[in-house]
């Protein structure tokens, strides 16, 4: 008995400091944001999608990124950049930046680590961005020069939004184990939390600036990446106020957002070229006279306008509107003729029908992704083609894409704003084996354009390297989407053509 | 109500769902004159009615006609519903009844692999099997058919139990009947009428595992329309183009609304004990 005011006293003590916690949690801005992609492990180099990279880089921080409304690339962790000679970049660290723990700011020894453990960790998939860098050499503390084994002018795109720098003092210390306990970057916000394919909980730094000095005081103290994978899922959690940022929205539920005053939808021209893609080694899409035979069965503008609702465009080869180096209309494209189509089967020895095809797809990554594969399928069928379409599992398809086991499929490549990068690695003799095509004139192309400091010039080559790909039909492109993205209407964000943002400048009221 | 009178309202309301659900199977596509994968996307998303070129029950986004595609679901069904249905029913019921009949250590032995199969969740482990042999018809039937032979089993086994010291099996046994007389001729007959009960429920439940697969894009492949894949497809669009989603719901409501009463129908007609010990 004697114990009860004692107990009271450390009941009313304990309910005061939850009142504490939770009145001061009520005056932090939560930002949760839908995650469609697949976050399936804490190693920042463990996965190589736009997302993924977009977590990593306002957690552990990156090079820099490109602004897509300024049109320009930015610095995150440096703040300088130039070309020394055609083979090397010579980069400068921001100075003081603090580590999350308090500790230094970033390094060139911070650097070089990445880059190392990109290309060393087995876990790591990201090493295609760095395919031209020879090596990373220290200048001094902050300085360092990227040296590129060939003239690469697209150096600074393709490495902004891309290379994560890691922590080498705690990599050193803690190993593997450091992703997991003691993920400490410099970027503007401190990864709390991640739960693989579930969520990833970020805080403000209170230590971060702007590199151009602009006041970040506006932006979600709290962000939480949620994933939610089904469109219906992600529309009615922001209609009911569950997420404050619906992220891809097909257009069949966009009319759900319309005349909602609570609710504001941003469109904006993507940058994720969808094609459909030949391993160009495997049967029968080695035969030049298919893979057209595909491009002119299918009719790309009846689909944005029935399936697409009109949200997306037309993409003709790997550069569009969109994109750096669009210099207009290319001079020939593979619109929709079945005539043609059926002609080049009978030509091939597919008179009465054939060749027998497999067609894969994913699931619920890209928008709408199943229903246009099965229009398409359908198309195929209409001109003589045997389709069997398959829809596998989001992580099975990505496997056999990635290692050239499909032979025929639709998805999507994302941001392609610069196209050396893409160009080089789907198209490029020895690039990645998704889609196994070689040509020497493209390749002479492309090697002169990564040389072309001359931005003129440059865009000119990549106007005959494009007509190259729609001209021998590698993979068939289709379009690139308008992201759709649904805001609660106290959210002001820009997301870019990447289907990106950035955080520090986004608004909360 | 008297007794009687129930049991004629759940045998008519049955088997007048499930009349309808075959009249569909049966003729659904000679009355829409479509094809049920043919698409006209110039047609997408056209409303139900009587005069929208044909398409009675309406299109859905790729211009596919619903009744053409209500009808090959049924279709569908019935076959995936009736093979899993009598795979797994004599599978069971042999394999009970054999267990029951045995006893001893043969039967022990048995009911551990009867134990194994239990202790997996039955959606997963057809989830699991259809990840791993791809999507078929074949292989979504022996998906959902490798577990629901159990309750055939059990009940067999339990009846066989009983059977197995009773008068008249003694008495074959006497006079030279081996295990595969005795079973056949004394006790698999007893076990029919259960087994005739469970099947009808199992049939609902098939079709709405089938309908729960197909919904999370793993049932049969693609493009064969059932009504699982179909209601899948039409909740994206359910406040706009309301008929791609609820017409298949319907079809299966009322599907296994039929096999239930049915099933509530028959077990009281082959098993009155037990439909006096629900009262």
């Amino acid at each position: 008995m004697n114990d009860l005011p004692r107990l009271a006293r450390v009941l009313a003590l304990a309910g005061a400091a939850l009142c504490f916690a939770a009145s001061a949690s009520a005056q932090d801005k939560t930002m949760t944001i839908t995650a469609t992609e697949p976050m399936t492990t804490d190693n920042p180099y463990g996965e190589s999608s736009a997302p993924v990279y977009s977590l990593w880089c306002h957690t552990y921080g990156c090079l820099g990124r490109y602004d897509y409304a300024a049109k320009k690339p930015v610095g995150i962790l440096v703040e300088k950049w130039e070309a020394t000679d055609p083979t090397t970049w010579r980069f400068t660290l921001r100075k003081g930046l603090k580590r999350h723990d308090g500790g230094p700011g970033p390094t060139s020894a911070d650097v070089i680590h990445s880059l190392k453990r990109i290309r060393t960790d087995p876990e790591s998939v990201q090493s295609s961005f760095l395919a031209n860098v020879e090596a990373i050499v220290p200048v001094d503390d902050l300085t360092f020069d990227i040296r590129t084994k060939g003239p690469a002018v697209n150096l600074v795109s393709a490495l902004f939004d891309r290379f994560i720098i890691t922590s080498a003092d705690l990599y050193e210390k803690h190993g593997r184990e450091a992703d997991k306990k003691f993920a400490m970057g410099w970027g503007p916000y401190k990864l709390e939390q991640y739960q693989a394919d579930r969520r990833a909980v970020m805080r403000k730094n209170p230590e971060w600036t702007e590199i151009d000095g602009s006041s970040t005081k506006d932006s979600p103290d709290l962000v939480i990446l949620q994933q939610m994978r089904e469109p219906e899922q992600r529309v009615n959690a922001l209609l009911n106020g569950e997420v404050q940022m619906a992220r891809l929205v097909p257009p069949q539920l966009v009319k759900r957002l319309e005349n909602r005053p609570d609710v504001k939808i941003q469109k904006t021209g993507g940058i994720e070229v969808m094609f459909l893609a030949f391993n160009n080694k495997m049967e029968p899409w080695t035969d030049a006279r298919l893979r057209r035979a595909v491009a002119y069965a299918v009719n790309r503008p009846l689909i944005i306008d029935r399936l697409l609702g009109g949200y997306a465009q037309i993409q003709d080869g790997i550069v569009g509107p969109n994109q750096f180096c669009y210099t207009g209309k290319p001079d020939r494209a593979n619109e929709y003729d079945p005539a043609k189509a059926k002609a080049l089967l009978a030509e091939a020895g597919y008179a009465n029908g054939g060749p027998e095809i497999e067609f894969n797809t994913a699931v619920g990554r890209y928008v709408s992704d199943r229903q246009v594969a099965e229009a398409v399928a359908q198309m195929l069928r209409q001109v003589g083609f045997k389709v069997k379409l398959n829809t596998p599992e989001y992580a099975n398809f990505w496997a056999d894409v990635r290692r050239g086991k499909s032979p025929f499929y639709y998805m999507g490549r994302g941001s392609i704003f610069d196209p050396s990068d893409a160009g080089g690695q789907l198209f490029g003799t020895g690039g990645s084996p998704r889609v196994q095509y070689s040509n020497p004139k493209f390749d002479e192309l492309l090697s002169a354009q990564y040389a072309e400091a001359d931005p003129a010039k440059r865009c000119q080559l990549w106007r005959q390297l494009n007509q190259t790909l729609i001209d021998d039909v590698p993979s068939h492109f289709m379009w690139t989407h308008t992201l759709v993205t649904g805001l609660r209407a106290n959210v002001d964000i820009n997301v870019d053509s990447s289907g990106e943002f950035w955080l520090p400048s986004a608004k909360m009221k | 109500m008297q007794r009687r009178d129930f049991f004629q309202v759940k045998f008519v309301v049955g088997v007048t769902c499930l009349t309808l659900i075959l009249v569909l199977a049966i003729f659904g596509n000679v009355i829409s004159g479509h094809d049920a994968t043919e698409q006209d996307l110039m047609s997408s998303l056209q409303p139900p009615g009587l005069d929208n070129g044909g398409y009675y029950l309406g299109t859905d986004h790729l211009g596919r006609d619903i009744l053409a595609r209500m009808a090959s679901g049924a279709r569908v069904s019935i076959v995936i519903a009736t093979s899993i249905v009598l795979i797994s029913g004599v599978f069971g019921v042999v394999y009970g009844a054999l267990s029951g009949y045995w006893g001893g250590i043969r039967d022990v032995a048995l009911q551990k692999v009867v134990e194994t199969f239990w202790a997996f969740p039955p959606i997963l482990l057809a989830l699991a099997i259809l990840a791993f042999f791809g999507q078929s018809l074949g292989n979504i039937i022996i998906a959902l058919a490798i577990q629901r032979w159990i309750p055939y089993c059990r009940i067999a086994r339990a009846q066989a139990m009983v059977l197995r010291n009773r008068e008249f099996v003694s008495a074959s046994k006497i006079m030279g009947g081996g295990t595969g007389w005795v079973v056949t001729r004394h006790i698999l007959p007893n076990v029919l009428a259960s087994a005739i009960v469970i099947a009808t429920f199992s049939m609902a439940g098939a079709i709405l595992a089938e309908a729960s697969l197909s919904f999370l894009g793993l049932g049969v492949p693609p493009e064969v329309p059932t009504w699982g894949g179909m209601l899948a497809e039409g909740r994206s669009y359910v406040v706009g183009a309301w008929w791609i989603a609820v017409f298949p719901g319907l079809g299966i409501f009322f599907t296994v609304l039929g096999l239930n009463l049915l099933g509530d129908w028959l077990r009281d007609l082959l098993d009155p004990k037990s439909a006096l010990n629900l009262r």
